[in-house]
């Protein structure tokens, strides 16, 4: 019996299908092995996140500034030490209280980049998208092309205003009942749930689309390791 | 009962001076501003990675616990640490452009990772039979349709192209683009709006997640 092939990839194949079978072994129902798995892949996450958040930015940000220039690098680093120092007392019930300072700037500064992003990454775009089809500079268009265009960005702007209607949920109390929204806000709204029920799906189909693109691939891996094991000895 | 001066008004104080110098930054073309935003959201970078690292020892410690005190569950809790140590020995002594980095990689967390996904796909199935199994409404019924229909236009049945359904410029194509943007784009500035709020009130102290 001789291997032609690398022993580590036989080794990795094989070990590539054991722990695919074993996963999918899962949907027959919860057992020892496939907990074994999880948690050792969990463990194997927990230490690649480390390794990231040391390599990317703990070593870059605060120690290569002080060995590149001992005294300026110590200046430059002093707050962001301090304030990660104080952060570390979160561990310790009794001295937790340290650490708050810390937090609550952590929770300025990334509270301020949610808002800025949601402005700046969504909100301009998305409307400044909704705007373009009635965009008088694409005049240039032919003008059927363009009569399309605006068709189409009609029904989109009507889509995405009874989308947002559906979320408005502003009610009025009444005198007989429970508090309701505005009749027209309400019908708005309904229609909106045709347009959600369509983006849903849509999203619902894209992954199951990639949840066959991953069965495929695993299919196709546990043929390869069938084809390689029969060259292999 | 006595409170120390890192409670509540305080870190408020804090939370509202950083978040509205990082949020000026973004939108006003000061040299100072934009200066002190790259700082603080460098600062914040670096406080996020302490605070993951603060989790995983967190993690690290929970599971030491188990391990020490609780026998049925210590196997499980060796296994992590089995996985943290081989993730830690090969990716960070031996380096991540490793071979054998690579190696467990592709034969370990990759078949991981895609069997998990299948697993997702067969409950997402079962999610839609259920969904068949009780009342049709007319939303779940455009809802299904619209899954239908898209996974049917996405690849030609038999090698078979239906001008209604297949290709781009096809009838189906064009509704699900444009009612399907206009849905999204509605989730999306829905979301939007909804985070803006959100912060602000955060900002402003009107909530408090980050403790008393």
């Amino acid at each position: 019996m001789t291997f032609e092939l690398p022993f580590l990839e036989l080794l990795g194949g094989a070990v590539g299908v054991l722990l695919t079978l074993l996963v999918f072994s899962y949907l027959l129902g919860d057992h020892f092995l496939v907990r074994l798995i999880f948690y050792g892949y969990v463990g194997l996450m927990a230490g690649y996140a480390v390794l990231l958040s040391f390599n990317s930015v703990i070593y870059p940000l605060l120690f290569q500034p002080l060995l590149r220039d001992p005294v300026g690098g110590a200046i430059q680093i002093a707050v962001p030490l301090v304030l990660s120092g104080l952060l570390l007392f979160k561990v310790s019930t009794r001295f937790s209280i340290l650490g708050n300072l810390s937090l609550a700037f952590l929770v300025g500064v990334g509270l301020a980049a949610l808002i800025g992003g949601a402005i700046q990454g969504t909100l301009v775009p998305q409307i400044s998208a909704v705007i373009s089809p009635f965009d008088l500079a694409q005049a240039s268009l032919a003008a059927q092309d363009r009569i399309s265009v605006i068709v189409q960005g009609f029904l989109i702007l009507f889509g995405t205003v009874v989308t947002l209607s559906y979320f408005h949920y502003g009610a009025r109390p009444r005198a007989s009942g429970p508090p309701r929204r505005l009749e027209w806000i309400e019908t708005l709204g309904w229609m909106g749930q045709f347009f959600i029920a369509i983006a849903l799906g849509l999203i619902f189909a894209g992954l199951l689309k990639a949840g066959f693109v991953a069965l495929v691939e695993r299919a196709r891996t546990l043929l390869d390791f069938v084809n390689l094991i029969q060259q292999g000895f | 009962m006595k409170r120390s001066f890192l409670h509540s008004p305080f870190s408020t104080f804090v939370t509202l001076v950083t978040g509205l110098i990082v949020l000026l930054g973004y939108f006003i073309d000061f040299e100072m501003l934009r200066e002190l935003r790259f700082r603080f959201l460098q600062w914040g970078v670096i406080l996020a990675a302490v605070a993951l690292m603060l989790g995983v020892f967190n993690l690290l410690r929970v599971h030491w616990s188990r391990l020490r005190e609780s026998p049925a569950k210590a196997v499980y809790s060796f296994m992590f640490f089995v996985g943290f140590v081989l993730s830690l020995s090969v990716g960070g002594l031996l380096g991540i452009q490793n071979s054998l980095n690579r190696a467990l990689v592709d034969y370990v967390i990759v078949p991981i990772e895609a069997s998990l996904f299948v697993v997702i796909l067969v409950t997402l199935i079962y999610a839609l039979t259920r969904l068949l199994q009780n009342r049709l409404s007319v939303f779940n019924f455009v809802f299904l349709a619209t899954i239908i229909l898209s996974l049917l236009s996405s690849i030609p049945l038999l090698g078979i192209e239906i001008p209604f359904l297949h290709g781009r410029d096809s009838l189906l194509s064009l509704a699900f683009r444009v009612l399907g943007t206009a849905g999204v784009r509605g989730l999306l500035l829905g979301v939007a709006l909804g985070s803006v709020i959100t912060g602000i009130r955060v900002l402003f102290g009107l909530d408090r997640p980050y403790g008393e």
